[in-house]
């Protein structure tokens, strides 16, 4: 379903998060755009079927429908609070953010610190293959890999 | 005095065939702590929708898990479908609805052998194994393949079930069902497997909702929640109703299962004595354009998927949370403060699916 999201910034998401705990919403976890090299998107998805007992009546007219979404807007250098204190369950989903986009959050229970998905010391090989990337002509190849992700 | 230890649990252990690694912190027999590892098979399939085609994605979403392709490839046509503002001919709808549900009690068949074999039920484990194999000729004989089926595409589906097959295909469905019928009372009441499994790794109702479980986790402890009773693909039109346990241990997720897989049995039945008549698939308008999200359910539980389309052939984002990645949380939850015997049998209590996670 095309879907609408409520905006958030990192000042107000963890009230906003906290509104939606109280009232016994599930977190079903976040999706992340990169906009350009800098900026990122992050949906934060919530379901609020769990007090509903028969959702077949509504399907029809609203077909997926009990979800809620935030939407937050960060720039990559910032620090992005936490949302774990509230949802436990977002550790995991927040450090694979971490991973994948480069991203630190603040205030995780379980910090990997960019190292959920490979370890810094398989960051060589046998456990690690790399890819090839294509760059444009003249520019200057990344540093090696921190035990990040190629 | 307790003495404390730190445990490697995986990634190669003779319970859990897939690459998952626990670090248990342990006094004596007692687990203290659980942190987990991931990462030694990550594929990285999700940024493959930069270079490939969208109707190609179809096959690359199907290798995200072997045991719930056909759900995978459900779920990603019907988010681009909303994009594209089509939707499956009701056929296709119904075929989609068959060979889920084939997924479905052939993944929970897999799952409750090697849980009777996890406390050391080996004979139960080859007689659900045993009935599995109907499943995997329903599969054969009606897709092709045994595990990878491609029966979806982008707007439908490409084959057909003939009446030869569908009588073919309800006679088998009797031997399953008579099958578990007769299990029923070795998996549900013996003694051995209530003593390995009641009362042990234990989530309340409320952690279940504040910890996110998805699937037979969560509607063991109690929760009514189903993606299927959103009523996507056709089970808006099928007599369906989600299978609920209240007590949170391993036996209510294992009874979730064992009654899903007789209800699954049902449903594949009642769509195949209601196929309608129609086209298998429609023609598409264009390229993708938009943000999108769809959730189906798998065995494991609610599988998400979020699309980024932008015009072209090439999506812009995809991204997949996979059940087991949500049932991970709870499983550390559950984790500390059981005995340390009992630690194969709660793990495998979620049905954890590495291949799912590492997509």
């Amino acid at each position: 379903m095309f879907f609408e999201a409520k905006s958030v910034t990192p000042e107000t998401l963890l009230d906003e998060v906290r509104r939606l705990a109280e009232a016994k919403y599930r977190f079903v976890t976040m999706s992340q755009t990169a906009l350009d090299e800098r900026a990122l998107r992050l949906y934060y998805h919530f379901d609020e079927n769990l007090t509903l007992t028969d959702l077949r009546r509504a399907c029809d007219l609203f077909p997926q429908s009990g979800m809620t979404h935030l939407c937050m807007e960060v720039d990559k250098d910032q620090l992005i609070p936490s949302i774990s204190s509230v949802y436990f369950c977002a550790l995991l989903i927040e450090n694979e953010t971490q991973d994948q986009f480069g991203v630190r959050f603040d205030g995780l229970p379980l910090d990997y610190q960019g190292a959920l998905y490979l370890e810094g010391e398989v960051a060589r090989g046998p456990y690690f293959t790399m890819t090839t990337v294509k760059r444009a002509s003249g520019e200057a190849p990344p540093k090696g890999p921190q035990g990040g992700q190629q | 005095m307790s003495r404390t230890t730190v445990i490697p649990f995986g990634p190669q252990h003779p319970v859990l065939p897939e690459p998952l690694h626990i670090k248990f912190v342990v006094e004596d027999e007692n687990v203290v702590q659980a942190v987990p590892q991931l990462g030694f098979v990550h594929r990285g399939l999700e940024s493959l929708v930069r270079t490939k085609d969208f109707n190609r994605m179809v096959v690359v979403v199907e290798r995200i898990c072997g045991i719930c392709s056909c759900i995978h490839a459900n779920c990603y046509c019907n988010a681009i479908e909303d994009m594209l503002g089509v939707t499956a001919p009701p056929r296709a709808q119904f075929l989609r609805v068959i060979w889920s549900e084939l997924h479905r009690i052939h993944s929970h068949l897999l799952w409750l052998g090697l849980f009777a074999d996890a406390f050391g039920f080996e004979s139960v484990f080859h007689q659900f194994w045993r009935i599995r194999e109907h499943v995997m000729d329903i599969c054969e004989a009606t897709a092709g393949n045994r595990v990878i089926l491609s029966i979806n595409v982008v707007g439908g589906v490409r084959r057909d079930l003939v009446p030869d097959q569908i009588r073919w295909m309800l006679a088998q469905l009797n031997e399953i069902e008579k099958g578990m019928h007769e299990l029923t009372k070795t998996m549900l009441n013996d003694y051995t497997v209530q003593e390995r499994t009641r009362d042990i790794g234990v989530l309340t109702k409320d952690d279940a909702c504040l910890l996110g479980a998805v699937g037979p986790t969560l509607r063991g402890s109690g929760w009514e929640c189903d993606e299927r009773m959103h009523g996507y693909a056709a089970y808006k039109d099928l007599n369906f109703v989600p299978v609920v346990e209240q007590d949170g241990d391993c036996y209510a997720r294992s009874k979730v299962r064992f009654y899903e897989t007789l209800h699954s049995i049902a449903l594949v039945r009642e769509a195949l004595n209601r196929l309608p008549e129609s086209e298998l698939a429609v023609k598409l308008p264009g390229n993708p354009d938009g943000e999108s999200v769809f959730r189906v359910e798998q065995p494991r539980g609610e599988l998400f998927y979020y699309v980024r389309g932008n015009g072209t052939k090439m999506l812009e984002r995809m991204r997949v949370r996979t059940p087991t990645f949500a049932n991970i949380p709870p499983l550390l939850h559950m984790l500390p403060g059981c005995k340390l015997p009992d630690v194969p049998v709660i793990v495998l209590s979620i049905d954890p699916c590495i291949s799912c996670t590492e997509r």
